[in-house]
């Protein structure tokens, strides 16, 4: 096991800056998510990691080693791909027996290997047969195996569940958590799902266009986005967001662009009228007969465990999600209090949080 | 339902008729070949006797002197073998790597190298007689298996860079790049994971290679003086200005065709195989 520490890195494709200076600081052991949405340089970060892509600027070190220049084979890295890569010619157990071939292992060690990473898979009565003869899954799980045969440093892995479906995802996110809580090698982890981030890693860096956005536990970036941008992507269903002005007075209130009012318990200071943005995630939204905000139903979608229902206030469209089973249908208007413990203000400009 | 029949048997007779045009050369070639020496055919005629005496006499020398060829084929088969075995596996060795590198590279000067390739292909090669026959003697090459091989090998290496870049582009990078990371160099990557999954398709090229080499005629008669002479030169030398040996000649080439059936028959089924997984990944 090691950390791996990443400096400044930066990655131009010609003109074009994907990576654009990221500082992350990876504990040993800790299985840290990168996230984001396509395109933000997250999988670009981690070939680099990897050593399958150049690094144009900056330093990557794993343990206390500087790996800017080491060849993939030296970084002592295993890496589970998207596709997963598996050798089309070579058994499960070659696949998982290959890079200890070709260190040299003996080939009892390397037989004892494979079935130990085959018993902690559950791959024993599939190790003679082919990746074509495999499912999904099972193809997901001889990946795995054949980075743990390796007993390496870090982990790498590359969306390896987007390929799946949602039920069998669900299943392998616990095995994957399951196997890194057995062996407590360093993991990084690159999704560009938020669910499979929040519910999988110590920490989450949430990057967006080459930069981090916000690196930090999983309920604190949930709770604490250090900007709009993070707040608006982490979060299922996403947060409302409200462009608007605060008004002081008796009692401070912040008027939506669209007309709506949403009376506040406490107000960044400032001038009347400041300018800023309100958010308020579905969930703290809660129903109130007297409560100021009244929205006139649109949309419901009741999935049993709870009940997403999409509105329109003034001329503000507002997502709530209720944990009850609530009674309403398209055209009927309730009145919602937003929690104001759990409102969030952000600059209009920058998109900080305030 | 009569009419049905008319037409069947139409399509039939069509069909009967353009095999007959299409064989009938082979099946009169055929008869002569088991015609005794010396018997010149004038016209296609069903001969009294069916002998092998022609196959012996090409293979053997064993003809009756003045009416017969008294040299064996022999020789020269095996001289096409060694030519056409050094074909191919320079071809299949320089033509993979080339592929490789074509297929991985990302370079505009790659690019342009490729289609040049290709361009080059295209050009007679009549044009370039002259030139190799010049190069191959100033290097002391001419008549020599070597000399011959390299001049197919110039000839067909396109070709078999070509399909084998086909083939290397239907593998994913990825598989190379586990491979990198399971700790492989890229010469083991080549050995381990390139190699046996376009396996097909170095099957494909060499039967293609192989092919081209058995059969070529112009440079082998440039190049040869006798003791290198491939099969297609010693068939044609059945033909000399004083006589020509056609029993011994039809003999020649159909025991020439031979290897190249067995060849296709055990290949076939796997060319197939291989020719559509490199359209279709």
């Amino acid at each position: 096991m090691a950390s791996v520490q990443i400096v400044d890195v930066r990655k131009d494709f010609g003109a074009v800056k994907v990576v654009k200076g990221i500082h992350i600081d990876i504990r040993d052991g800790e299985f840290v998510a990168l996230v984001g949405p396509s395109g933000c340089g997250k999988s670009t970060l981690l070939r680099m990691i990897a050593g399958l892509e150049q690094i144009s600027g900056g330093e990557i070190r794993v343990g206390a080693k500087v790996v800017n220049n080491v060849a993939p084979k030296d970084r002592d890295i295993a890496m589970v791909f998207q596709n997963y890569a598996l050798y089309p010619h070579m058994s499960v157990a070659e696949n998982m027996a290959f890079s200890l071939k070709l260190k040299g292992v003996q080939r009892p060690e390397i037989e004892a290997r494979v079935k130990k990473a085959a018993e902690i898979l559950s791959l024993t009565p599939l190790l003679g047969r082919y990746p074509r003869q495999l499912s999904g899954g099972q193809r997901q799980r001889v990946a795995m195996g054949r980075a743990i045969v390796r007993d390496p440093q870090v982990f790498l892995f590359d969306e390896p569940l987007s390929n799946l479906d949602a039920k069998l995802r669900v299943q392998m996110r616990a095995e994957i958590k399951e196997l890194y809580q057995r062996l407590k090698t360093t993991t990084i982890y690159v999704t560009h799902d938020q669910i499979e981030a929040m519910t999988m890693a110590d920490r989450i860096v949430v990057m967006h266009d080459g930069i981090v956005e916000q690196i930090g536990q999983p309920l604190e970036i949930y709770d604490q986005p250090d900007n709009m941008f993070v707040a608006g992507f982490i979060g299922s269903p996403a947060i409302n967001l409200f462009p608007g002005f605060f008004r002081t007075g008796d009692r401070a209130v912040f008027e939506t662009d669209g007309g709506m009012i949403i009376p506040l318990d406490r107000a960044p200071a400032g001038p009347d009228k400041r300018r800023g943005v309100l958010g308020i995630r579905p969930e703290h939204v809660t129903i109130d007969p007297e409560g100021p905000v009244e929205l006139a139903v649109t949309v419901t979608e009741p999935t049993g465990s709870e009940t997403f229902i999409l509105g329109r206030s003034e001329n503000e469209t507002m997502r709530c999600l209720f944990r009850d089973r609530v009674a309403l249908k398209p055209g009927d208007a309730v009145r919602l209090r937003l929690d104001p413990s759990r409102i969030l203000f952000f600059d209009e400009a920058s998109g900080r949080r305030m | 339902m009569n009419r049905s029949i008319a037409y069947r048997a139409s399509l039939l007779f069509l069909a009967a008729l353009t095999a007959l045009w299409t064989l009938f050369p082979f099946a009169w070639y055929f008869l002569v070949s088991l015609t005794t020496p010396g018997h010149i055919p004038r016209r296609f005629s069903f001969p009294d006797v069916l002998t092998l005496d022609s196959y012996a006499s090409a293979l053997f020398g064993s003809g009756a002197k003045g009416i017969s060829a008294n040299y064996s084929i022999l020789p020269n088969i095996i001289n096409s073998f060694v030519v056409a075995g050094l074909t191919v596996v320079g071809c299949t060795v320089l033509g993979f790597g080339a592929a490789y590198v074509f297929s991985r590279g990302r370079s505009t000067t790659l690019n342009v190298l490729f289609n040049a390739l290709l361009v080059i292909r295209m050009t007679p090669a009549v044009s370039l007689a002259v030139p190799i026959y010049l190069m191959i003697n100033a290097y002391g090459l001419s008549d020599t298996h070597l000399g011959l091989s390299l001049v197919h090998i110039m000839l067909s290496l396109p070709l078999a860079v070509w399909l084998l870049k086909g083939f290397i582009d239907g593998i994913p990078v990825e598989l190379e790049e586990a491979a990198l990371i399971d700790g492989a160099s890229v010469l083991q990557v080549l050995r381990y994971i390139i190699l046996p999954l376009a396996a097909p398709g170095v099957a494909v090229a060499a039967c293609f290679v192989f092919l081209a080499s058995y059969v070529e005629f112009m440079f082998a008669s440039i190049l040869s003086r006798g003791s290198s002479d491939t099969l297609p030169i010693a068939i044609a030398g059945y033909n000399s200005d004083h006589q020509t040996f056609y029993n011994e000649m039809a003999a020649a080439s159909f025991m020439s065709m031979i290897p190249l059936f067995v060849f296709f028959y055990f290949a076939g089924r796997y060319m197939v195989r291989g020719l559509t997984m490199g359209a279709v990944k």
